[in-house]
């Protein structure tokens, strides 16, 4: 018997990615969002959450692919080193239980904005579901161009 | 104890506390050889020491003096904890407990009896040989237990109650018989005190504990008059409090919507009670500095009149108001600091008579909030740090060696006295000198974040700054909008609001090469727009010229910031910016608004430094800015800021600051020698470093300088890769009006004109380095 794992899933771009169900503090509906001026492009909104300040991280601008408005997009609140995060996706799906023997690394094909992203694969019901690799998402260092600017020259 | 002075319970509250802590750090102590287990004991027998001291409670401060004694021994390894070392610690610990109950109870010492105990102490401080042996081991630990007990057991209670306690027991009992009746068998029967006297030797501890009883509840009485909440109990309230506001808006909006009176009666009632409430909440969290300053004057005179020394405290912005748990946090660090400026910085008054000073000395204290931080400086007009001594003591203690003395720079120098176990003063005094104080009170201080920085001029005095961090402080501040966008502002940096008129020719903005400036108070002050410099699209309608003026101060620089509108002020919770965006600068932490949108606070230093109002480079040695006034409207430079430097030779040289990238210091065995030039690692790569003396052919390069000295460098971005210029010395940044006078001296240079009264070359980095370097040459 191999082990059983659980995730939360939800779709970028028609995609399906998951994480780790235990990673997920909830999930929310669209927020309102504060935009942070110069910030980079992914990490730049800010939610209260019940008087906690949430870091919105747009998946899609993060995963290089077509932007869409905050208010359209549901969020999934993580915590990180003492630190909330919202991963803001198009639509959120099912838990998944899957084998873990069935896990697989990423597929070539992937492109490569992706890939960086993506700890593996499963293939679920004809479907595949791409796991995300929060710590590399969240603490990404290739920072945007504004930010470089501004960090030399403050 | 209605009366008992504030201070005598703060202390005796906090006693409690750290005497439960000793005792277990001290069993822990037997087990493990932890230094900082050591140091932490010996910080809170100094800490108990120390206000003992000032409280006048002599008898306390012999004993924990005598305690630190030993301990200090223990801490500098002279000597090796043992179990009868720790017992006699352990028996000092209880003594002290027996001192403050007396002292809770009847307001005076009390009568134990620590001079026992305080010979052991000594004779084990004194017998770092026989360690563990027979004749110290024995004192200790059979000695003092019982020694204070029989003391106290018969003087204090069992006089009192046998013949109080037992009539009353006996009353009802024979109601009918006579009161004589009642009192005679009470000796004989009822009662077997009697009995424990007798036993008295072996039941000793037993009656202690009788005895004991008392005090303790006495002690958590005392303890419970305030309750000490975690911080974190309190956010939690706080963010909980804000939530409920928003739910309250919510509910306030229905009522409205449903229109039925009892529903609108009670979410009325809810709002006040709400409103009420986090009123009453952020209350709770804020107290003005005074709450610590309180103590000072009467600490000062003590610790002045013990010293022989005359010392005028003064006393500004006590009614700042800080963060409870930063007053908590800031208590001790300043006390010591206190402290140490009367013991070491100010002289008697015999000294300050030989340096032509006023027999008084003056010390200083102020607060005021700046920039998001609170400002504590605490400065005296006393003899200052001499840096020579600041030397040798370090040799002497052997932090450091000779070589790498002589590499520091004074600055640096200054900063060892934070290091632990160093002190400069001559003799330990029962006030200062053992060298706790001043890493515990960096420790402390950046342990809630914040900084301290310190300053001192041989026979002028000493002025040490804390920057404390506002983060939770709660604030007073500005809304204003810029293309649609909700910000705030610390009211601090305020000073005028103003509102532009559109078509006005005087009092509108005029340009200065592109640059907006402001004509405010017959001067003229650049100008920031806001929407701009944050780079946000306004929507599409509201495309109406910014005509709202805030004008700034930051540091010394008065600027505007042109907004849309201005709203209202608040008092707002500052909560700190997610770490990930800190690195956007002009931002100091976020708040969260009545409607509960996050709102964003400006950082009104980093925004004048993006917008170019002040140098983009901050600190590492450069003086302070010279205030300018004015600016020069034929000025093609104005709102240019240059950087000065030597280069070895006798004119100064001005670098843009816009070339600038940083400004880095190495040591010369960092650089390393390919060829003709010299490289070194960079952030993750090698950057190549010219010397600017030689490409100006100035001499006296890098190299012919003395070898042990930091080499300062310029570092610029050319053509995308770092490179190095190292120069002699870093002057001074400018931002001042400059005549130019002179053509360009020779190759790479500009031109030349007086800048600060002196003769400037000005130099173009890109030009100069595209004549020096060829392009093959930079090599990431």
């Amino acid at each position: 018997m191999s082990k059983e794992l659980s995730y939360a899933t939800f779709t970028i771009d028609g995609k399906l990615f998951g994480i780790l169900i235990e990673d997920v503090q909830e999930i929310l509906r669209p927020l309102e969002v504060t935009e942070v001026p110069l910030a980079s492009l992914a990490f730049n909104g800010l939610i209260n959450l019940r008087g906690n300040i949430v870091l919105a991280v747009r998946m899609r601008q993060q995963l290089g692919l077509p932007t869409m408005e905050a208010k359209f997009c549901m969020n999934i609140i993580l915590k990180l080193r003492d630190e909330f995060y919202s991963l803001q996706v198009d639509s959120v799906a099912d838990v998944v239980v899957v084998q873990k023997d069935d896990f697989e690394i990423p597929p070539e094909t992937l492109p490569m904005e992706i890939r960086r992203f993506i700890t593996g694969t499963y293939k679920v019901d004809n479907k595949l579901l791409h796991i995300l690799d929060i710590e590399q998402i969240l603490e990404d260092k290739s920072l945007s161009l504004k930010e470089k600017q501004s960090e030399i020259l403050v | 104890m209605s009366e008992m002075d504030e201070a005598l319970v703060e202390f005796l509250i906090e006693c409690q506390e750290n005497l439960s802590r000793m005792d277990l750090e001290l069993l822990e102590l037997e087990k493990s050889t932890d230094p900082e287990l050591v140091k932490s004991i010996f910080r809170v027998m100094h800490t108990i020491k120390g206000s003992a001291g000032f409280l006048g409670l002599s008898k306390l401060e012999k004993l924990t003096h005598a305690a630190e004694n030993l301990l200090s021994k223990i801490r500098d390894g002279s000597l090796q904890p043992t179990t009868v070392i720790t017992s006699a610690l352990l028996a000092a610990i209880d003594g002290t407990r027996a001192i403050l109950s007396s002292l809770e109870s009847n307001q005076n010492e009390g009568n134990s009896d620590s001079e026992a105990i305080i010979k052991t102490l000594n004779d084990c401080t004194k017998a770092p040989a026989s360690v563990g042996n027979a004749p110290v081991a024995k004192p200790p630990a059979p000695e003092i237990k019982p020694n204070p007990a029989p003391v106290i057991a018969p003087t204090m209670v069992f006089p009192n109650p046998a013949p109080v306690i037992a009539p009353t027991m006996v009353f009802p009992k024979d109601a009918g018989s006579s009161f004589s009746d009642a009192l005679k068998p009470v000796p004989s029967t009822a009662f077997p005190a009697t009995l424990v006297i007798q036993k008295a030797p072996d039941t000793v501890s037993i009656i202690k504990e009788k005895i004991e009883e008392p005090h303790r509840e006495v002690a958590s009485a005392l303890s419970d008059s305030s309750v000490r909440i975690p911080v974190d109990i309190l956010d939690k309230l706080m963010s909980l409090a804000s939530e409920l506001v928003l739910s309250r808006n919510q509910l306030l909006q229905c009522s409205t919507r449903l229109n039925d009176s009892l529903l609108q009666v009670a979410s009325r009632q809810f709002n006040l009670v709400t409103s009420e409430l986090q009123e009453a909440l952020m209350k709770t969290r804020m107290q003005p500095i005074s709450n610590v300053w309180n103590k000072f004057p009467r600490m000062v005179r003590e610790v002045a009149f013990k010293l022989g020394k005359q010392i005028n405290l003064q006393m500004q912005g006590a009614e700042t108001e800080l963060d409870k748990t930063l007053i908590e946090a800031i208590k001790d660090p300043l006390t010591h600091l206190v402290r140490n400026s009367i013991d070491h910085g100010i002289e008697s008054p015999e000294g300050r008579a030989r340096a032509n000073k006023k027999p008084e000395g003056t010390l200083l204290l102020r607060a005021y909030h700046e920039s998001g931080r609170v400002n504590v400086v605490i400065s005296d007009d006393g003899k200052g740090i001499d840096l020579n001594r600041v030397k040798a003591k370090a040799l002497e203690k052997q932090l450091l060696s000779s070589d790498q003395l002589s590499q520091m720079g004074d600055n640096s120098v200054l900063q060892l006295i934070f290091l632990p176990g160093f002190s400069t003063a001559e003799k330990v005094t029962s006030v200062s000198g053992r060298g706790v104080g001043m890493d515990v009170v960096k420790n402390n201080i950046e342990k809630i974040g914040g900084m301290i920085d310190i300053q001192s001029e041989v026979n002028k005095g000493t002025t040490i700054h804390l920057r404390i961090p506002l983060t939770l402080a709660i604030i007073k501040a500005l809304s204003i909008t810029a293309a649609g966008q909700s910000f705030t502002i610390p009211q601090t940096h305020i000073t005028e609001l103003l509102r532009i008129k559109d078509d006005s020719k005087t009092g509108g903005i005029e340009y200065v090469h592109e640059t907006p400036v402001f004509r405010f108070r017959g001067k003229l002050i650049p100008l920031i727009n806001l929407a701009e410099l944050l780079q946000i699209k306004g929507k599409s309608e509201t495309q109406s010229k910014p005509n709202h003026l805030v004008i700034l101060q930051a540091e010394d620089r008065q600027f505007g910031l042109l907004v849309d509108s201005v709203k209202d002020t608040n008092e707002i919770v500052v909560k700190p910016l997610p770490s990930r965006l800190k690195g956007v600068g002009c931002f100091a932490g976020v708040t969260i608004m009545g409607d509960g949108l996050v709102q964003l606070i400006l950082d009104v230093s980093g925004v004048a430094r993006l917008g170019r109002v002040l140098p983009k480079i901050r600190d590492l040695g450069i003086k302070d800015l010279s205030a300018q006034d004015e600016i020069k409207a034929d000025n093609q430079s104005a709102g240019e800021g240059l950087l000065l430097v030597s280069a070895g030779g006798e004119s100064q040289i001005a670098i843009p600051l816009e070339q600038v990238v940083r400004l880095e210091e190495f040591r010369p065995h960092q650089l390393e020698k390919t060829g003709e030039m010299h490289l070194v690692q960079y952030r993750e790569g090698i950057m190549p470093i010219y010397n600017l003396g030689n490409i100006l052919g100035i001499k006296g390069g890098v190299e012919a300088r003395d070898k042990t000295r930091k080499i300062q460098v310029v570092v610029h971005n050319y053509a995308g890769k770092y490179v190095g210029l190292a120069v002699e010395k870093i002057l001074d940044t400018v931002y001042e009006s400059i005549k130019i006078n002179g053509d360009s001296t020779g190759l790479g240079i500009k031109k030349t004109g007086v800048v600060s009264g002196k003769i400037t070359e000005f130099v173009d980095l890109g030009v100069l380095l595209a004549l020096t370097v060829k392009k093959s040459e930079v090599v990431s």
